[in-house]
């Protein structure tokens, strides 16, 4: 009894100091609003003030937004956060912060009904560097839907743990799983596998005769829950990232498990997902992953050695969907699996150690972690990841708010979905921008049209410049350093107004008047 | 007599080895900082706020930490994957590699000799770093040898 209180308060820290950490400066760090944040925090607000998305569609099951047709739950609950708390950064990112706090509980559940480890700190100080690990840190506080996606997929995969045992837990999985597909992309392609594999994997036991009852009500919930699912099957939307899979790749999956990867350089395209000297996880970990993918191999006959290698490996299928290119972000769910093979390795090291040298060396490793992770999110990354998370644009729409009579052409050549960050920060009513959309949108909805290459709002343009006829017109022009060159400058007697810095000082934007503009 | 003979050829080879890969590797590379890392160094020093400046200076710019961050490196760079596939080993050999090393390691007093010697391999290069000349050659026999382990006991599994 006393030792069960023990461990639900030594949990209940872990959770509390990891949601201070997911929680501190949240507004400003990230640094900037990335477009994949603007977009859902719109779109959510355009639900909750007309009951239609940004195209003006009623209810929709899959979000256009950008054009990845995102599952729609995540942004139904930001709808609800917004209506209780008004909208700002906070409370677009919030949603992760709590994923991210639930999954720690549900980790911790997890490996403990796992029983893969000897020692008792383990199970602890796995959870702590689960939850304090750059990776989860990292999708605790993005406004977006994945951290969501993986906490409800995780509750599923617990439970199909444990309906490996007792099948009367089958029917809460399915339902955990199947809801997780409405949240995010990555989990409507792995549940369907996970559900497959599983199912090949544990046949003997499900297919007792007397687990009857329990197989058919899942399977029952699990269709009567895909029916909105099933319905858009038709659709280009549904296949939208399917068109991105390819197979060819299966290989690469490699790179996602070698330890420089993962604990040393995260090499992945998108400079939104990168931090400053770390990597996914911290570099420490490289040696307890090698010694535990050793002992997973080893134990692969035992239930539990065939869940966490089949978890493992069909929580890389989603990467599949990058291409040849590295993406964290479709991989998160493998921190999971990862974590576990991570503190069998921790476990096994552990033995050889005396208790006394374990919790010296435990606490050297946690300072060392906790150093690693603060000094690389909350020092460098505000300053170093601030472009990546297109920082600037709120300084724009302050100064276009500033500006109600003037007109405004903001080029977008190198970032084309730019235009969501000012409708968002210029506050443009939602009801006043549906009418501004082009009805095909609207009419062909679910068919992944081209999207628009020109927008129009309040008394702004965001399109390419057209230097045959813009620089004629009374207008300030606002462009990164690509937009306009100094000769250009020169030649169209463009004038700077203002130059907007990013934290390193850098010019990330400039204002220029053209020549008939008038104050 | 003739097992001890094998061995003892075995080391020397590889003592041998070891001084090729040591000849051809340029190991100040390995610790050099180039003009962009030192002023990178600088920038992120100055990143952190005034009361942080000491961490802020230990942690981005301190020599030693440095040269240990260095030596992190290099160990990240012999383990990585991308040196080894898919080139110059083609992606279909990674399994048999990794059979191998299981092998290997299950067997462990049996292969004793070959995993001292593996280990060894890495801990070297891990310090000398990776700008070697002919590539990482050290590890080379032990591949072919984790390759042969892991292809016997297949090839044993098919016959069965």
């Amino acid at each position: 009894m006393k030792k069960q209180v023990l461990n639900n308060t030594a949990l209940i820290v872990i959770i509390i100091f990891a949601s201070c950490l997911y929680l501190y400066k949240l507004n400003i760090v990230p640094n900037g609003f990335y477009v994949d944040e603007a977009t859902v925090a719109y779109n959510a607000k355009a639900i909750l003030e007309t009951g239609k998305d940004e195209y003006g569609v009623f209810y929709p099951i899959y979000f256009r937004l950008l054009g990845s047709y995102t599952p729609s739950l995540y942004i139904y609950l930001l709808a609800a956060l917004i209506k209780v708390f008004g909208s700002s950064i906070f409370v677009a990112r919030f949603i992760s912060v709590v994923s991210a706090s639930v999954s720690i509980y549900f980790f911790y559940l997890l490996i403990t009904k796992l029983k893969l480890y000897k020692f008792q700190l383990t199970y602890f100080a796995l959870t702590l560097f689960y939850a304090i690990s750059p990776w989860i840190l990292f999708n605790a506080r993005v406004g977006y839907e994945t951290t969501l996606g993986y906490l409800v997929f995780n509750i599923g995969i617990y439970y199909l743990y444990l309906a490996s045992k007792r099948i009367e837990k089958l029917p809460v999985a399915l339902l955990f799983l199947s809801l997780s597909t409405y949240i995010s992309h990555n989990q409507r392609f792995l549940v369907p596998l996970f559900l497959l594999f599983y199912f090949v994997v544990f046949r003997k036991y499900l297919l007792k005769k007397k687990n009857n009852k329990f197989l058919w009500s899942a399977m029952l919930i699990g269709f009567i829950s895909q029916i909105p699912n099933l319905l858009m099957i038709g659709t280009k939307a549904f296949w939208i990232k399917g068109a991105q899979f390819d197979l060819g790749n299966f290989l690469t999956i490699l790179v996602y498990l070698s330890p420089k990867t993962l604990f040393y350089q995260n090499p992945d395209i998108d400079m939104q997902h990168v931090l400053p000297k770390v990597s996914m996880m911290f570099n420490w970990m490289a040696v307890p992953y090698l010694v535990g993918i050793y002992l997973l191999i080893k134990r692969y006959k035992t239930r539990e050695g065939k869940f966490v290698l089949l978890y493992a490996i069909l929580s890389l299928v989603p990467s599949l969907f990058s291409s040849q290119f590295v993406s964290s972000q479709r991989s998160l769910v493998f921190i999971v699996p990862l974590a576990i093979v991570i503190g069998m390795g921790i476990d096994e090291l552990s033995r050889y150690l005396k208790p006394i040298l374990r919790s010296m060396i435990f606490i050297l490793i946690l300072g060392y972690s906790i150093t690693m992770v603060y000094s690389s999110y909350y020092i460098l990354f505000p300053k170093e990841g601030a472009i990546g998370w297109n920082y600037g644009y709120e300084h724009i729409a302050k100064y276009i708010k500033q500006r109600p009579d003037s007109k405004f052409i903001i080029d977008n050549s190198r970032n084309p979905r730019s235009y969501i960050l000012l409708l968002y920060f210029l506050d443009v009513p939602p009801g006043e921008y549906q009418k501004t959309i082009d009805p095909r949108y609207k009419d062909n909805y679910y068919q992944a049209l081209p999207p628009a290459s020109s927008y129009h709002f309040a008394n702004v343009e965001i399109r390419q410049l057209n230097w045959e006829t813009d620089p004629l017109e009374g207008l300030i022009i606002i462009g990164d350093p690509l937009s306009v060159s100094s000769e250009q400058a020169r030649e169209h007697k463009l004038l700077v107004l203002e130059e907007f810095k990013d934290p390193l000082n850098n010019t990330t934007f400039t204002a220029y008047k053209s020549a008939t503009f008038d104050e | 007599m003739r097992k001890n003979l094998l061995k003892i050829t075995s080391v020397c080879l590889y003592l041998l080895l070891i001084v090729f890969q040591v000849s051809t590797t340029n190991i100040p590379e390995a610790y050099k900082f180039s003009a962009h890392e030192i002023d990178l160094q600088i920038k992120r020093m100055n990143m952190y706020p005034p009361h942080l400046a000491r961490f802020g200076y230990i942690l981005e710019a301190k020599k030693e930490v440095q040269i240990g961050e260095r030596v992190i490196k290099n160990f990240f760079e012999v383990v990585d994957i991308r040196n080894y596939f898919p080139r110059p080993l083609p992606y279909v050999l990674a399994p048999l590699l990794f059979f191998g090393v299981y092998l290997a390691i299950k067997k462990h007093k049996k292969n004793k000799l070959f995993l001292t010697g593996f280990l060894t391999s890495l801990v070297l290069l891990t310090l000398i770093g990776t700008h070697a000349k002919y590539g990482l050659v050290l590890l080379y026999p032990f591949f072919v040898f984790f390759f042969c382990l892991g292809l016997s006991k297949i090839v044993r599994l098919i016959k069965l």
